[in-house]
């Protein structure tokens, strides 16, 4: 009699221990992941201010030589603003895309001016915003990269139980819609 | 005494092909003579600065858009220390007429896209226009390196103490490089057909200045001196171009 309660109080005690054990692992291990995921977008937030900074000299540049392409200045202006305004990470991700597609607008433009195409200053900035796109599209990919193992991670028993407890959500994926993904290419070679 | 001949030749021209490290010329564009040049220049930069630059010719991007490609064989290749991640490549493809340069995060600060987009219109297209790889290369390589220096501040004793290479520089003096080993090598033949005795003491000689020149050199020290990529990373920063 005394024997078999014993033995129950340990198999349940046991039970506590190690369940107890798994919820600490899946807990840090989902935490770890979260932490991951972050950095990721940092790194993405980085370049998109990276580019963000590099607009208005960009701008400056093609006003001296197109200064009535309003259109396009304004347009390029208000997804700059919408970029700062953007507080949540979709927000983000909608404003950078908006300021793909002024951007690559204002590329099309440019190549009515043969002059600016031959400025040194324009041709220096293209680079450097040819690189900002670049890093831009690397550092969403290993966002993406990140969100994915994350999101299959909460969505899998019995890690599902754990995750849907604590609150931990699935995570955007950062696309960019088909439109935008041509990076803008300006042809230099006259 | 042909066989002898043959022998010589192959001591001159092994003193000069020792270490390949940093160019991986899969395409075929560049000779044996220029690659040397090349290991030379990234080596002594690469002693100087800690830095690490691969120059890559590769047959075909498979379909991968350079930038892509690049991305994807910076960090196979892990060029650049993995805490700096200070490594930087020049991808070539010729058959798809494009190049890249791709530079590692720990270096975009000395070499933003700017500059090396100017590097790549200045020394490196108008020659890849005219079907020169190995110019392009050769002056492009350099320019990287120079710039990347100056930008950093490390003083670069061994490539033309600090200054920009100009048009014309190095394929002249891999040419005058020849000639003086063609010289070297019509008179040590003359010699030894008149005067074999002095054979022994010949190769004797010739053996003892390779091998001072070698210790002494500052390109000497290839037996513990690099010790392969060390796994950086790239974000994405550089040039590309097409010609």
């Amino acid at each position: 009699m005394n024997k078999n309660i014993f033995i129950v109080l340990g198999i349940f005690i046991g039970v506590i221990l190690l369940s107890f054990m798994f919820y600490i692992n899946t807990y840090n291990g989902l935490v770890q992941m979260d932490e991951s995921v972050k950095s990721a977008w940092a790194q993405v937030e980085n370049q998109m201010q990276r580019r963000f900074d590099l607009i208005p000299n960009l701008v400056d540049t093609v006003k001296g030589y197109a200064a009535h392409e309003k259109d396009i200045f304004t347009n390029i202006a208000e997804s700059r603003a919408k970029l700062s305004g953007a507080g949540t990470v979709k927000d983000k991700i909608d404003a950078s895309n908006s300021m793909n597609s002024a951007l690559s607008r204002l590329l099309v433009v440019v190549e009515n001016y043969p002059d600016l195409k031959a400025n040194t200053n324009f041709t220096r900035l293209m680079d450097e915003l040819a690189g900002s796109e670049n890093r831009l599209s690397v550092e969403r990919m290993r966002y993406n990269e990140q969100v994915k193992l994350f999101n299959q991670k909460i969505r899998t028993f019995p890690t599902v139980m754990i995750a849907n407890k604590m609150n931990f959500e699935k995570k955007d994926f950062f696309t960019v819609p088909e439109i935008a993904k041509e990076v803008p290419k300006v042809n230099f070679t006259k | 005494m042909l066989k002898k001949l043959f022998l010589l030749l192959l001591l001159i021209f092994s003193s000069t092909s020792f270490c390949k490290y940093f160019v991986f010329d899969e395409a075929n564009i560049i000779p044996i003579n220029e690659e040397q040049i090349l290991e030379k220049i990234i080596w002594e930069w690469n002693q100087q600065s800690g830095h690490q630059l691969a120059v890559v010719s590769v047959k075909s991007l498979q379909g991968m858009s350079i930038e892509e490609f690049a991305s994807k064989r910076f960090s196979n290749l892990g060029i650049g220390s993995k805490s700096k991640d200070d490594g930087i490549l020049f991808l070539i493809a010729p058959s798809e007429k494009q190049l890249r340069i791709e530079v590692g995060y720990g270096l975009e600060a000395y070499l933003p896209d700017g500059l090396v987009g100017e590097i790549r219109d200045k020394y490196i297209t108008p020659y890849f226009k005219q079907n020169d790889f190995v110019s392009g290369i050769l002056f492009g390589t350099q320019a990287i390196i120079l710039y990347e220096a100056k930008n950093e501040g490390i003083a670069l004793p061994q490539i033309q103490s600090g200054q920009l290479p100009e048009t014309g520089m190095v394929p002249k003096h891999s040419r005058a490089d020849m000639i003086t080993g063609f010289f070297i090598v019509l008179v040590i033949i003359f010699l030894l057909k008149r005067f074999p005795t002095l054979r022994g003491f010949l190769i004797a000689s010739l053996l003892y200045n390779m091998g001072g020149s070698n210790r002494s050199g500052s390109f000497g020290n290839f037996g513990g001196g690099f010790g392969g990529f060390g796994g950086g990373m790239s974000g994405g920063g550089g040039a590309s171009g097409r010609w």
